[in-house]
């Protein structure tokens, strides 16, 4: 079962014929699994959890609130994969009017301790890897690839939304390679017996 | 594409690029001066290397004015052209 927000990604999805897979244009807010998971992967999603500017208890319960959903979810001993960007060396005061504002105007990334606040006592963390390089190196192939078909590009959108878009890919290079920006993938195993959190 | 440039043609390019974007006038930039204490923003920094990137016609890394941090640095980085 895979859950997405895009017509266009699930349309994809079902054109590839896999019959084991399917795709739904749902909220994870909103799904109610028919029977437990063994694994649960999250790609890219956890960026659009918060909205700017969110208060730091409100963006901490919503992200509790999605890692007991998964808890719920999966089985015993289930998995969770979970892959996003989050703010490295860096916090939402600097980033780029051009990023917060025209590129991703919904969003607010995690830090890393908030992400391990969200998941205490619902997972443990079994790998954590920070891959911002393999970010950066992407980045620079898609604005390579860009600029060997710039000419239809432009013919097709127009020179000023070129611009913008290697802005974009140029700005987004520069916070991997700097560290600005993380890439995260973490490996979180269910705790099938969380411990009440006791009062001192 | 790849359009040669001396060491003094990139230099005067870039002078010229961060006194447009600072408004002040070209003798006011100094080539030794680290790009932090010349005020640029990051976003300029990024931008400055794709005006770069276009005026030499080769793919730039974005971190260039932080990986050599002059004027005269990133002329001389750029004229060996690796």
């Amino acid at each position: 079962v895979g859950l997405t927000l895009s017509d266009a990604q699930a349309q994809w999805i079902d054109e590839k014929r896999a019959p084991e897979v399917t795709a739904r244009v749902e909220s994870w807010a909103d799904h109610v699994p028919t029977s437990r998971y063994d694994a649960i992967v999250s790609i890219e999603a956890f960026e659009a959890f918060a909205k700017l500017r969110l208060p730091a208890d409100d963006k901490l319960r919503v992200y509790r609130t999605f890692f007991e959903r998964c808890h719920d979810w999966l089985r015993s001993g289930g998995r969770l994969s979970l892959q996003t960007i989050a703010y490295g060396n860096s916090g939402p005061e600097d980033f780029a009017d051009f990023i917060a504002n025209d590129v991703f105007p919904e969003s607010d990334l995690p830090k890393l301790h908030e992400i391990a606040e969200a998941v205490e006592r619902r997972f443990e963390v079994e790998t954590l890897v920070n891959h911002r390089d393999h970010y950066a190196r992407t980045l620079r192939c898609w604005r390579e690839r860009l600029l060997a078909a710039r000419d239809t590009a432009v013919r097709e959108v127009g020179e000023p939304v070129v611009e913008r878009y290697e802005e974009y890919l140029r700005l987004s290079e520069y916070m991997f390679s700097a560290g600005t920006c993380d890439l995260l993938r973490i490996g979180l195993r269910r705790i099938d017996h969380p411990r009440p959190t006791r009062r001192s | 594409m790849t359009n040669k440039k001396t060491r003094h043609e990139i230099e005067a390019f870039i002078t010229t690029w961060i006194a447009r974007e600072r408004k002040v006038e070209v003798k006011e930039i100094d080539p030794t001066e680290a790009f932090t204490n010349l005020g640029l923003t990051s976003r300029q920094a990024v931008a400055l290397s794709g005006a770069l990137e276009k005026y030499i016609g080769q793919i730039l890394s974005p971190s260039l004015v932080w990986d050599y941090p002059t004027i005269e640095q990133v002329a001389a980085h750029l004229e060996k052209g690796d």
